[in-house]
């Protein structure tokens, strides 16, 4: 954390941010900052820590450091700064984004209003949409994108699916690993001028035929942010790279097929995406026959993360637990309406696939 | 987890595990196990949840449901100036029209935000 506070100093701050007054951005009431270094999030083993007009971000242990260089050198691209929030190069090192702790990597970023749970009702639904939109459609045969890894999805479906197999009669787990069994394998997104074999294993990308672009790979509401003066910026580039965009509208798909998510938003946020030219889908008509396979890959991660949590296998544990299926239980948590939404749909999933796999 | 017990029957420390909700200790040495009182009755009702016929999820919340199809609640059924199926629609395992509306379910909300 106090490394953390002594290494902003090390980045450049935006020119019209830090010239602006007091640092950083005023806070809603009742969202005061604290003065000094604030943790903003931790989350696996990513830690995010504000001091000031910065924040920090300390990526995951593991990270690749050529792909990571490659995605912050493309957030700083100006070309992308309506579109993403711009990474701030080191002082002494105008074309370097990151710095490392110990053996992390650390990235500064302006500080913005991020959204949380109490903004559900007020989300910017059509603002997302445009902003995906042009996230696609940005030139992907710069030079610039040379290095550039291909995107990451489903982060965890495998890790959770590998946790509920030990449960398989379990009536919660009994319908996730059912529709997990019939969703099929995909191949990688080859980016250009990359030799497949190159490519990060990935279980799930692009189907053939479908378009690649420049995607985020994990975008929710929590990946906008709201930038003073600038408006909405999408965030977080960790997933970032060549993919089928339709990945970026999994998670409004999967809530939406899942009957979470009213119509009318889904429609602002889709129209806004179509309006803004977005290559995912078709610019009218049924959108399902490009979004049904990310979102129900979504909706089986959801489903499977929700019944991990519920079981208390969610969390990896150096312990081996009693009955020795290498999973320490914690405790069990409710099912709470969303999860058993996801789980209900799991169930339709497979059924509606069961008799054609694909 | 911690050592807090030893065992009546070899004397090694017994370890404190966390079993769906219920604390159970076992012993590091022979494996035994130690119950509270009435853990034992809650290992047995849960042990009876698991062994219920394998089925369907539970169903979804009565206040939404429909006989016969999946719920579509009226608030959100595909209100006017969206009432275009075929631009918007659902995918062959979809809920039906338009969904129950994230704003009931602090669960949602939350997702909204996280991966």
């Amino acid at each position: 954390m106090a490394a953390m506070a002594r290494l902003a100093a090390q980045f450049t701050p935006l020119p019209p941010l830090a010239a602006a007054g007091p640092p950083g951005p005023a806070e809603p009431p009742g969202r005061q900052r604290r003065s000094g270094p604030v943790v903003v999030s931790r989350r696996d083993d990513r830690l995010v820590v504000r001091c000031g007009a910065i924040v920090l971000k300390a990526h995951a242990a593991g990270t690749d450091p050529d792909h990571l260089g490659a995605r912050l050198r493309l957030a700083a691209r100006p070309a992308l700064r309506e579109v993403l929030l711009p990474a701030l190069a080191a002082r002494d090192a105008p074309q370097t984004f990151m710095l490392r702790i110990g053996s992390r990597l650390v990235s500064a970023w302006p500080a913005g209003h991020a959204l949380d749970e109490r903004d559900a009702d007020t989300a910017p639904w059509a603002p997302a949409g445009s902003l995906l939109a042009r996230l696609h459609r940005a030139p992907s045969a710069s030079g610039e994108l040379v290095g550039l890894p291909s995107a990451t999805v489903l982060r965890r479906l495998a890790d959770r699916i590998a946790r509920l197999r030990p449960y398989a009669g379990h009536p919660l787990v009994v319908p996730v690993l059912a529709a997990h069994a019939v969703l099929p394998a995909i191949p990688h997104p080859v980016a250009p001028g990359q030799p497949r074999a190159t490519l990060p294993r990935q279980p799930t990308a692009t189907l053939p035929g479908r378009p690649t672009a420049l995607i985020h790979g994990d975008w929710h509401f929590g990946q906008l942010v709201d930038l003073p003066g600038a408006g909405w910026r999408i965030i977080d580039v960790d997933d970032l790279g060549f993919g089928d965009p339709a990945w970026d509208l999994a998670r409004p798909a999967a809530w939406f097929a899942c009957g979470l998510l009213p119509v009318d938003r889904w429609a602002r946020f889709l129209d806004a995406y179509r309006a803004g030219g977005g290559p995912a889908v078709p610019a009218e008509g049924d959108p399902w026959p490009a979004l049904d396979l990310p979102a129900r890959a979504l909706t089986i991660e959801y489903a499977a993360t929700a019944v991990a949590a519920h079981l208390g296998v969610a969390a990896p544990s150096p312990a081996q637990s009693p009955t020795g299926t290498g999973f320490s239980t914690g405790s069990m948590s409710p099912l709470d309406d969303v999860g058993r939404e996801f789980v209900a749909a799991c169930a339709r999933i497979a059924s509606a696939y069961r008799s054609v796999p694909g | 987890m911690s050592y807090t017990l030893q065992c009546p029957k070899c004397h090694a420390m017994m370890r404190t595990y966390n079993r769906n909700g219920i604390q159970i200790e076992q012993c590091d040495g022979c494996r035994g196990i130690f119950l509270d009182y009435g853990e034992l009755e809650a290992l047995t009702r849960l042990e009876a949840q698991w062994a219920q016929p394998a089925a369907p999820p539970p169903p979804a919340p009565a206040p939404y449901a429909q006989p016969g199809g999946y719920p579509q609640p009226a608030p959100y059924a595909q209100p006017a100036p969206y009432a275009q199926p075929g631009n918007y629609g659902q995918p062959a395992w979809g809920h039906g029209h338009g969904g129950h509306g994230g704003q009931r379910h602090g669960g949602f909300a939350r997702m909204l935000f996280s991966s």
